[in-house]
């Protein structure tokens, strides 16, 4: 439940009350570069991208380098596959490949004479039945969420990514959400995010698999700073970096007022 | 009954001749507490006996006229002649050397001077509550469990805490007691507190995991915290005002030299600055305490105690979110003095952790609750065979009952409400052991701890998992229905060899078990961490611990020192899975892995025990692996507790009788951490590489703390004093924790920024006594 993680946020930030920062200089070791693969095939779009990078040392400036001499390749269940065409950037797309519901799609990326293969089956897309907002009073200050209400189907376990924009800027949290708790209802768990009035707000839902959403989660968890970071499992074969996603996505748009 | 034909053949009757036997209580005179560990000689031979921890002795002796001395540590040694007929009942008081530096701390860590040399069981600290009161701590909120961090073998879990490792366990191996109740979250406020406060403690005793067969369900070590009895003889009230707390203490007589009480609470007002400020005034921040004791003497044979402990922490943002977490314990104990040799305890024990977290926000409204609640049962035998064997032996039973977590929620919210009902186990213990004094020079302490447990069924879904953590079968069992037992045998065994007088070599032997697990891999440690009983999935932890030890006594056991070396194995250790759903989850031992560890460590300590300048040097030099498949590319990896060196000097003055000083230094080698090698892109978000698990160091880690305690009246009616401390003294900025991020201005770089908790704290406390 995401609200848990606000409750570790509050016992940290009485820590922080009382601390100092600096930065420091770490001596860390170098790693080999490896392959970022970020795969999606969407339910119900003919369009879809692959994006792959390289990964650098940690004291390498950030500008991670592209990768525009793979082939990839994608291909379903009853056999309908195609091929991705290198739009440069690093980005690769396919069109008039339409994502489907409970197929299972396998991407295959080959480059340098290395080969990576992952599969995602589609889930059941859910969508934000309405998007609405909530106020918080916390003595002077004002807290806004907001809601993506969305109907749960209560014969499945659904996860859930959201991905929000505030005035066309990405907001840059993983944001998880699981039916543990609300299995077959209308969900109303609140987004908390740093809002003020006027600002509009973007929010994409994604229904995603369990193995993306355990990605997900240790990437959220190895920034949390409370646990033992550790790389997050791939579903990909072949040792890169990355995750292939079959997921259905709805979007919502509100101003906050 | 193969247990009472061993015990049979292990005692051999050796003397008919006409024999007799003294037995009875030692008692403080002042106040009537009952004095542990007080021996009771007879001079010109030596023979000698030791009080138990209700102050009871049983000393057999040839018919005739002897002298008795007993003496204790802190109190004047007194002496009797006796003439011994028949058996007799001989009750002693004994009264404390008037110590003016100690202001009421009257605690009686009974303890003869070189009882670290003679006795058996190795890896033993006993904190000295006088001492606790005059070491500078952090807030100058005194406190046990951080005096205890000082000492070998046992590690702070981060600045300020009060969570301890011992010996490479994990901060869930160490059985907590309380009065013999089990305390599952030993701190207040994130563990920058302890939840036992000093006032009310009478005496403790660190066992660092060769503990004897009478405790057991723990790997690591056993905490055995014993509450003050309250004064049978008079009323006291004390008290102290903090900058973090104040706390008072009430004491007396119900029925005089029968009965007496005592009441200690302490409350922490950090909330009152909250207040004053328009920003904070809205939120909670507080802890309470409550300790609460009182003891009957029905006769001479018989003696009945009740304890409570209440606690609790309160943490709220305005109405919108809170958190409250807190341990109840009761515990009722009837001493019998069954025979003139037999001495009997039964104890009924409950203890309870829960916490509760709250969710108010206009729509979503919702509360989750956990709790551990156990009922317990003990019986122990403790038998004064003959001045060489005193044999002790019980039975324990124990009903777990976790409740993972109940979620309750107003309709709108779309939560579903959750009424799981409780995960039941049912532990139970057999145990025998014998203390042996073999000879003047040799002492044994053996036994046996046969350990079982048993899955009960609630009438709810059990789960299982296949080895990749995926859902196997769901089941529903009937309440109470046996699902799966476990069984150990437990055995433990320690010697002591006194060689040359004042100087022994000890070694030692323990397997332990555990049952109740705490998987956390919180570098902090919440109080939302999750306890475990052994299940249809997880199994029992097992450690099996040796030991060896040199240790030395100079200038009449002045000074002491302590050389022990350890190795502890350990099996079916949990940890989480790569990306885990930890939060509340119901299906959570689908999510752990499990694998083996081991520690080992040498550990040396130096210590001056009287005179003014009183104090110690405790160095540890350690390392601590798991191997735990599914992490780290399966291979070995340094626990997160893991640190080289660590060193602690302390230092206590008496300048005069009024007016002392103390200093505490401390160094280690910074604990083993995760750190990124490399980085990478993900939908813009740069996310960082990782290679070895805790592969990487943080930074060295020291400070000094000073303190002073002046004591400015002392009187028959009237005490007062002040205690000023300085935490971190020079200001050293140790890193608490070191996080790397993307730079705010120039995107392009990546850099480690190191949090540091507190540079100087400087505390006062003003503490009173009426009597």
């Amino acid at each position: 439940m995401r609200i848990f993680k606000y409750t570790s946020s509050i016992l940290m930030l009485f820590i922080i009350l009382m601390s100092c920062t600096k930065v420091i200089q770490v001596d860390l070791n170098s790693v080999d570069p490896k392959y970022v693969i970020k795969a999606a095939i969407i339910e119900g779009q003919s369009d879809h991208f692959v994006t792959i990078t390289r990964s650098l040392n940690f004291d390498q400036a950030t500008t991670f380098p592209t990768v525009n001499n793979a082939v990839v390749t994608v291909t379903d269940d009853l056999g309908e596959s195609a091929t991705f065409q290198s739009i440069g950037d690093g980005r690769y797309q396919v069109s008039n490949y339409l994502g489907v519901t409970g197929r299972n799609y396998t991407i295959t990326v080959q480059v340098d004479g290395e080969i990576f293969t992952a599969s995602c089956s589609m889930p059941t897309t859910v969508l934000i039945d309405s998007l609405f907002q909530q106020n918080y009073l916390f003595g002077p200050d004002t807290l806004y969420g907001v809601i993506p209400a969305h109907f749960d189907p209560a014969n499945e376990s659904n996860y859930y990514q959201f991905k929000v924009d505030i005035n066309n800027e990405p907001f840059n949290q993983v944001i998880l959400s699981t039916d543990q708790f609300t299995n077959g209802n209308l969900d109303v768990q609140p987004l908390f995010l740093p809002l003020e009035v006027g600002d509009n707000v973007r929010v994409e839902m994604l229904s995603i698999t369990k193995p993306v959403w355990t990605y997900l989660n240790q990437l959220a968890l190895n920034n949390s700073q409370q646990t033992t970071p550790a790389n997050p499992i791939s579903n990909f074969s072949g040792g890169c970096l990355g995750y292939f996603s079959a997921h259905g996505r709805d979007i919502k748009v509100i101003t906050i007022q | 009954m193969r247990i009472l034909s061993f015990i049979a053949i292990l005692f051999q009757f050796t003397s008919y001749s006409q024999n007799a036997t003294i037995s009875g209580t030692v008692r403080e005179a002042a106040t009537g507490e009952e004095i542990i560990g007080a021996i009771i000689r007879v001079k010109n031979k030596t023979i000698g006996v030791v009080t138990n921890e209700y102050g009871f002795y049983s000393l057999t002796l040839p018919l005739g006229t002897y002298v008795i001395s007993v003496q204790n540590y802190d109190y004047k040694s007194i002496e009797r002649e006796i003439k011994l007929e028949s058996n007799q009942r001989i009750d002693f008081q004994l009264e404390a050397i008037i110590n003016e530096t100690s202001i009421d701390e009257v605690i009686i860590t009974g303890e003869r001077k070189d009882q670290n040399v003679k006795d058996p069981i190795m890896g033993v600290e006993r904190l000295d509550t006088k001492e606790i009161a005059k070491i500078p701590v952090i807030f100058g909120e005194k406190d046990l469990l951080k005096t205890m961090q000082l000492l070998p073998g046992v590690k702070n879990a981060g600045e300020g805490s009060s969570g301890f490792y011992v010996r490479g366990g994990g901060s869930d191996q160490n059985l907590v007691l309380l009065d013999e109740a089990p305390v599952y979250n030993a701190s207040h406020l994130l563990g920058f507190f302890s939840t036992f406060n000093s006032d009310a403690i009478k005496d403790a005793v660190l066992y660092k995991g060769n503990q004897s067969a009478n405790f057991g369900g723990r790997l690591s070590s056993v905490l055995d915290i014993k509450m003050n009895e309250g004064n049978s003889k008079r009323y006291n009230v004390s008290g102290g005002l903090g900058l973090i707390s104040s706390k008072l203490n009430v004491e007396g007589p119900i029925v005089k030299d029968k009965a007496s009480f005592l009441v200690s609470g302490r409350r922490t007002y950090a909330d009152v600055f909250l207040q004053a400020s328009d920003r904070f005034k809205d939120n909670t921040l507080f802890f309470y305490d409550l300790n609460a004791k009182l003891n009957y003497r029905i006769s001479n044979r018989d003696r009945i105690f009740v304890s409570g402990y209440f606690g609790r922490d309160k943490l709220g943002l305005g109405d919108v979110f809170g958190i409250s977490w807190g341990n109840i314990t009761g515990t009722v104990r009837w001493n019998h003095i069954v025979s003139d040799k037999l001495f009997s305890n039964t104890s009924f024990i409950y203890s309870k952790y829960d916490y509760k977290v709250s969710i108010n926000g206009g729509d979503v409204s919702f509360d989750i609750t956990s709790q551990i609640q156990d009922f317990n049962l003990k019986q122990e035998f403790q038998y004064f065979l003959n001045n060489r064997n005193k044999l002790r032996y019980g039975a324990n039973v124990i009903h777990h009952a976790i409740t993972p977590g109940q979620v309750s929620a107003n309709e709108a919210s779309g939560i579903n409400v959750k009424n799981l009902k409780a995960a039941a186990t049912v532990e139970s213990a057999l145990f025998v052991m014998n203390d042996w004094s073999v000879n003047e020079k040799i002492t044994v302490n053996y036994g046996l701890r046969a350990s079982g447990l048993t899955v009960l069924g609630n009438g709810d879904e059990f789960y299982t998992y296949n080895s990749d953590g995926s859902l196997a079968s769901t089941t529903v069992y009937a309440a109470n229905k046996v699902l799966k037992s476990y069984f150990f045998i437990e055995p433990r065994a320690s010697f002591s060899w006194e060689y040359k007088k004042s100087e022994s070599l000890k070694a030692a032997y323990s397997r332990n078990t555990q049952n109740i697990q705490q998987v956390s891999n919180s570098t902090s440690g919440s109080p939302t961490d999750v306890w475990l009983s052994t299940s249809l999935n997880t199994k029992p932890g097992i450690s099996d611990q040796i030991a060896i030890g040199w240790f030395k006594n100079f200038k009449e056991n002045t000074y002491e020192l302590a050389i022990e070396s350890y190795y502890k194995a350990m099996q079916n250790q949990l940890d989480y899975r790569n990306g885990a759903n930890q939060q509340a989850n119901e299906k959570l031992e689908g999510e752990l892995l499990s694998g083996i560890g081991r520690a080992y460590g040498l550990e040396l300590m130096f210590k001056k025990k009287t005179g003014r300048f009183t104090g110690w040097v405790s160095y540890t030099l350690s390392r601590t692996e798991r191997k735990i498949d599914g992490i780290n590319d399966n291979n070995w990896y340094l626990a997160k507790q893991d640190r080289t060196h660590d060193i602690s000097v302390v230092g206590i003055y008496d300048i005069t009788p009024k007016l002392s000083v103390s200093a505490l230094f401390v160094f280690y080698t910074g604990n083993a951490i995760t750190f990124p090698s490399g980085k990478y892109e993900l939908e813009g978000q740069t996310y960082f590489i990782y290679t070895d698990r805790n592969g990487y160091r943080m930074p060295n880690y020291h400070r000094l703390d000073l303190g002073l305690t002046w004591i400015r009246k002392n009187t028959e009616k009237y005490e007062s004093s002040w205690n000023f401390s300085i935490y971190n003294a020079y200001a050293r900025e140790n890193a608490y924790s070191i996080d790397f991020r993307t730079n705010e201005d120039n995107p392009a770089i990546t850099e480690a920024v190191q949090t540091t908790l507190f540079k100087i704290v400087p505390a006062v406390t003003y503490n009173f006594k009426f009597k």
